[in-house]
């Protein structure tokens, strides 16, 4: 976003309208009561269109904010989207994945494990204390408080501690060289010291960002005001809405309607109906999350490669993303990487579909008639864009080939404990996966030997990445991740399937970046013409 | 008057000790509560600690008597995704839920009156007359949640007059609170016709009709004598009513207490769950002495009586 | 704990005029019995009746419409036959609710002539369980055991049945209370003929017909609770044909493919209209003369549907 001048608000339109009467107040009977008499007021027929209010936003969440605590949490599309605008960190990933400056003006490395930031000068809270180096040297030392058992604590493997230099510059220490602490640091969301030790962070939020929380019920609606005394660049969008649409048929019924103004993630089932409407724009891009069918490579049938190349063969994978995708990816030429990562490799192909060739493998390996190969298929349920019905899709062609499959869908905090915690990975479990630095090290890091997240014990790609995170030189480091994506495609530890995909619908006239990481965030926002 | 309330108390007192058993006994037929209350992949130790702290290790009979206490002072393990105590968050969502079950209650209430005095004010009359009860019988047969679905289809989808989804515009209480009224009208509006056709059909109506009062007066007269086994059956319906907020609150993302359960049940936050529904079944329990003690208030007749119909 | 009267459609007995209790169906109870009958007829038959595999699936053409590549009820959005997944989806709900009826109406039965025979504080103690588990919302206490008790089918079949037993419980203890002064029963039992025989043969052929109507509507009781925790995801799972199941996957295509969720909807309103309107039908006729079993197929629908036209 090379930045349009900021726009003062317009007074004459920054009035409340009917159809947004209502805010939940801090004790929801009170706001519900307030709901009663605004119904006589409010006749089917205003459903508003319009959407020329140009310093407004309403956004559908597909989930509700469950914590405004931003060090315990780690939903992007969520709760942190919503956070980024309250709180800043030191340094953000800007719209074109690039990283940029926040709290923090510039940076370098002046020792190979210690970075220097020197922060904003006006830096401030919304209470008016100053953002200074005491501030992040504390956020650090909470994050890295295991009695404080923080859910973003796990994103900072390498970080040690932080140093104060002086009020404006601090310093971070990390245990190992890590190129990665950048693209961690932009998850980082700086709490005031002085404010938390006498508010509780998970239901009240003050921070140094952009907006500030006007009104907040856990599960609930969220609104946001843009702060009059913000210290960085004023943004063009004043009032922000999010509205929690966890419904699909909501979520497009509200786009179609006027209610919402940008909703993400949306099933690519509807892209035609919601193309159909003039009144949106329709913003289609592969994400950073590759989708894919894990399998156990270390117990059960899977560990036998021709099983698992016999699966890989078994699957239509053009036929899922033409029907049930509609055509918004493309399936992956054997890549656990999408092509935004870089250290991706060029020149791979897919598993083609292939039926017999997979009944061959499988009599291969000993099954076939008499003797079939039974496995179970794990999904989590409402967690990933069309999960469920891709993994219908793949359990039926895959008992076409002979293999018979039970899917097992459960919730995805089960899903995850039993896949990182209790090591009990069925056979195959669909998973979407991405690594917020988008360097091709960090996401192979989940494939190396020693990860709970591999169920892969393979020496020669654990090998190759281990070689290539060593290695300074990019073409000498591309050679070795090519080595790794080659050694992936060939022996199969998943089920290759396709990037996931992402569709974007926002209202037309609203100026917004759709971004294959999950960010939504109302400050990258503007009204056409407002902010001109 | 005494007696009356005496037994109402017990009987009630008696329902509470039945519900918080059952949630007690629920709650520990599979081993130690911890397990599920521990936050997903809490180590051991953890869990110990948390048994502990929650008395989950003390003798059965103990954690019985104490299992009272907590969970009527409200005491619940925090809530797993809201990082707060779960009776806080359920108390922050009870609102919508009231405001939606009372609209439902007060629309399903008046569709009530109006069917059964059309319907019920006169013998026979046919179909011209009787089609309400059909449709109140249709009303019955359908399941709540595919009335909403049919609604969302109708009034969201196709016609985009009403939203949806939540409860963010004064608009969005229509369409949950019409599908909860659906599930509530029929038995309302079966016992008030009946026992409205019973009040006409006993001597003080047709006394009245034979002294040459107004059909109109003698219906009055009649709906009143009816009113009062309509507002038990009221009382009765409030189970139906929460269950159906349960499954309308998720059809419709309303943020009251029932989707809550749902959602926290999905997220397996077993402590919310736990606070959620032992909070909304003492609630009901509740609501029922009200109705009756307001039964016993509005009719004498209750009040002296030795034993309650059986 | 409910001392007043029960809720309107459990019964003639507890009415003053039952007569006026419910609206004029006319033929409507054969009406009933047929539509019940076919959905049972169906539920057996399907692996005849379907023209695809209900699993069967065809990318290529998703949410076909009704008729288009030669779907005659169009395709879901795995592209699998609709018509076929609809006949096959009879089963759950249909397996479920007759099983739960089976199982709660014995339940209630039995500890209703128990109690009404027994008397005393066995009478005491049962009554006062029956009027805890009514004062329980049957679709909470059923969250609450599907969440600590597990999700399986017989949990499902369990939680519907213990929530139904109680209407058996009371109109069979009331029942019983009054046959128990009959001379034919005080002759059995001076005559020193064994308790159990006296149950079975005096007591009960006296309460079947009472406990087969009640049956018949709780059929339909039992389907929509069935129906309405699936919808919730507590019931069946994918990729399962499943009329409540199917509502809830068909939800988000309604914007498309509306015959997705509309259908399966209509086909649960079939079943529980056909269980009400028999229920309404033989519950308006004098109860106990002729006994009629649980409808469980063809065969006992029309000899029901004889019964109550005759």
């Amino acid at each position: 976003m090379n930045a349009p001048a900021p726009t003062p608000p317009t007074p004459g339109l920054s009035a409340p309208h009917p159809w947004r009467l209502t805010r939940r107040g801090a004790l929801g009977l009170g706001a519900g009561l307030a709901l009663t008499p605004a119904l006589a007021g409010c006749l089917p027929g205003d459903t508003p269109r319009g959407r020329a209010d140009a310093s407004r936003v309403t956004i559908g969440l597909s989930a509700a904010v469950t914590t405004l605590d931003p060090m315990n949490t780690t939903s992007v599309g969520t709760d942190l989207s919503v956070l980024s605008s309250v709180y800043s960190s030191l340094v953000t990933r800007r719209p074109d994945l690039a990283i940029g400056p926040d709290a923090a003006t510039s940076w370098r490395r002046v020792e190979p494990t210690r970075w220097r930031f020197t922060l904003h000068r006006k830096a401030a809270f919304a209470d008016g204390s100053p953002l200074d180096a005491d501030v992040v040297v504390w956020n650090v030392e909470r994050l890295l408080n295991a009695a404080n058992a923080l859910r973003m604590t796990s994103n900072f493997p390498s970080l040690k501690a932080a140093r104060k230099v002086d009020q404006h510059t601090v310093d971070l220490l990390t245990t190992t060289p890590d190129a990665d602490l950048l693209g961690a640091l932009s998850f980082l969301y700086l709490l005031s010291p002085r404010w938390a030790a006498r508010h509780r962070p998970a239901t009240q939020a003050m921070g140094s960002g952009p907006y500030e929380i006007t009104d907040y019920s856990p599960g609930g609606t969220v609104e946001l005001r843009a702060r009059d005394d913000y210290w960085g660049r004023k943004p063009a969008i004043r009032r922000v809405t999010y509205r929690i649409t966890p419904s699909e048929p909501a979520r497009v019924s509200g786009l179609l309607s006027g209610e919402l103004d940008a909703v993400a993630g949306l099933d690519p089932q509807d892209l035609d109906r919601l193309r159909a409407d003039r009144a949106l724009r329709i913003q289609r891009l592969d994400t950073t999350r590759m989708a894919f069918i894990k399998l156990n490579t270390l117990k059960g049938p899977m560990r036998d490669v021709r099983v698992r190349r016999a699966v890989n063969y078994a699957v239509d994978k053009r036929a899922i993303t033409a029907s049930l995708l509609k055509n918004t990816v493309r399936p992956s030429p054997g890549q656990l990487l999408t092509d935004y990562y870089s250290g991706y490799t060029d020149g791979l192909s897919g598993y083609p579909h292939d039926p017999d060739r997979a009944r061959a493998l499988l009599r291969e390996a000993g099954y076939g008639k008499g003797h079939p190969l039974k496995v179970t298929l794990r999904v989590p349920s409402g967690q990933y864009v069309a999960g469920e019905l891709v993994v219908q899709a793949v359990a039926q062609q895959l008992s076409e080939a002979g293999v018979s499959v039970r899917i097992d869908s459960v919730p995805f905090t089960v899903y995850m404990q039993k896949y990182l915690q209790e090591k009990a990975m069925p056979d195959m479990q669909y998973i979407t996966q991405a690594w917020p630095t988008l360097a091709a090290g960090g996401l192979y890091g989940l494939f190396v030997s020693d990860s709970p997240y591999a169920y892969w014990d393979d020496q020669e790609f654990t090998a190759a990445v281990a070689e290539a995170r060593r290695t300074e030189g990019r073409t000498a480091r591309d050679a070795l991740y090519a080595r790794a994506a080659r050694r992936a495609r060939d022996q199969a530890p998943v089920l290759f399937l396709f990037p996931q995909p992402g569709v974007y619908a926002t209202a037309e006239g609203l100026n917004w970046r759709a971004r294959p990481d999950d960010w939504v965030r109302p400050a990258d926002m503007s009204w056409k013409g407002a902010a001109g | 008057m005494i007696r009356f309330l005496t037994r109402r108390l017990s009987l009630t007192l008696l329902a509470v000790w039945g519900a918080l058993s059952a949630v007690f006994l629920v709650l520990h037929s599979s081993g130690d509560p911890a397990v599920m209350m521990a936050p997903i992949g809490a180590p051991p130790e953890k869990v110990a600690q948390l048994s502990h702290a929650l008395g989950y290790d003390r003798p059965l009979a103990e954690q019985y008597f104490s299992f009272f206490g907590d969970a009527l002072r409200g005491h619940f393990p925090d809530s797993l995704t809201f990082q707060q105590p779960a009776i806080e968050v359920v108390l922050q969502r009870l609102g919508a839920t009231v405001l939606l079950a009372g609209v439902a209650l007060a629309a399903a209430a008046l569709l009530a009156l109006a069917v059964g005095l059309w319907t019920g004010s006169r013998e026979g009359g046919g179909a011209r007359r009787e089609w309400p009860m059909w449709v109140v019988f249709l009303a019955q047969s359908v399941p709540g949640f595919y009335i909403g679905v049919l609604l969302v289809w109708i009034f969201g989808v196709r016609l985009h007059w009403l939203p949806t989804s939540g409860a963010t515009t004064a608009t969005s209480i229509v369409l949950p609170a019409a599908t909860l009224a659906c599930g509530v009208l029929p038995p309302l509006a079966r016992v008030f016709r009946n026992n409205l056709r019973g009040e006409l059909a006993r001597p003080y109506s047709r006394t009245g009709t034979a002294l040459g009062m107004s059909r109109a007066r003698v219906v009055r007269h009649a709906a009143y004598g009816s009113l009062l086994p309509t507002v038990t059956v009221l009382g009765l319906e409030a189970g139906a009513l929460l269950g159906g907020t349960v499954i309308v609150e998720s059809v419709f993302s309303w943020p009251g207490v029932g989707q809550l359960a749902v959602t926290a049940l999905q997220n397996q936050d077993y402590p919310l769950v736990l606070a959620d529904l032992t909070f909304l079944i003492l609630a009901f329990v509740l609501v029922n002495l009200i109705v009756d003690l307001l039964y016993g208030v509005l009719d004498p007749r209750v009040r002296h009586e030795g034993r309650g119909p059986r | 704990m409910k001392l007043l009267p029960p809720p309107p459609q459990t019964t003639p007995e507890t009415g003053p005029t039952p007569r006026t209790r419910r609206p004029r169906l006319g033929g409507a109870g054969a009406v009933g019995a047929v539509l019940l009958a076919l959905v049972a007829l169906v539920a057996v038959c399907a692996p005849l009746l379907a023209p695809h595999d209900p699993l069967a699936q065809d990318l290529a053409h998703t949410n076909a419409a009704p008729g288009e590549h030669g779907y005659l009820l169009g395709t879901d959005q795995l592209g699998r036959d609709l018509l076929s997944r609809l006949l096959y989806g009879a089963r759950t709900p249909l397996l479920v609710g007759v099983v739960a009826v089976v199982c709660g109406g014995a339940f209630g039965t039995l500890l209703g002539l128990v109690s009404g025979f027994a008397r005393g504080w066995a009478d005491q103690v049962l009554s006062r369980l029956a009027d805890i588990q009514l004062a329980l919302p049957s679709v909470l206490l059923a969250l609450l055991v599907l969440t600590f008790g597990g999700q399986s089918t017989a949990v499902l079949v369990l939680v519907i049945a213990l929530t139904g037993w109680p209407a058996y419980f009371r109109l069979v203890r009331s029942r019983v209370l009054s046959l128990r002064t009959m001379p034919y029963v005080e002759a059995s039992l001076t005559q020193g003929v064994p308790t159990w025989r006296v149950l079975l043969y005096d007591l009960l052929p006296g309460v079947r017909g009472l406990v087969a109507v009640t049956a018949t509507l709780d059929l339909s009781r039992a389907v929509l609770m069935e129906a309405g925790l699936t919808y919730l995801g507590l019931g069946a799972q994918a990729p399962a044909a499943d009329w409540g199941l199917m509502v809830a996957e068909g939800q988000g295509q309604l914007l498309g493919a509306w015959w997705v969720a509309v259908l399966p909807g209509l086909c649960l309103v079939a079943l529980v209209i056909g269980a009400n309107l028999l229920g309404e039908r033989l519950a308006g006729r004098r109860p106990g003369r002729r006994p009629v079993r649980t409808v469980k197929n063809t065969a006992t629908a029309n000899r029901a549907k004889r019964s109550t036209t005759a």
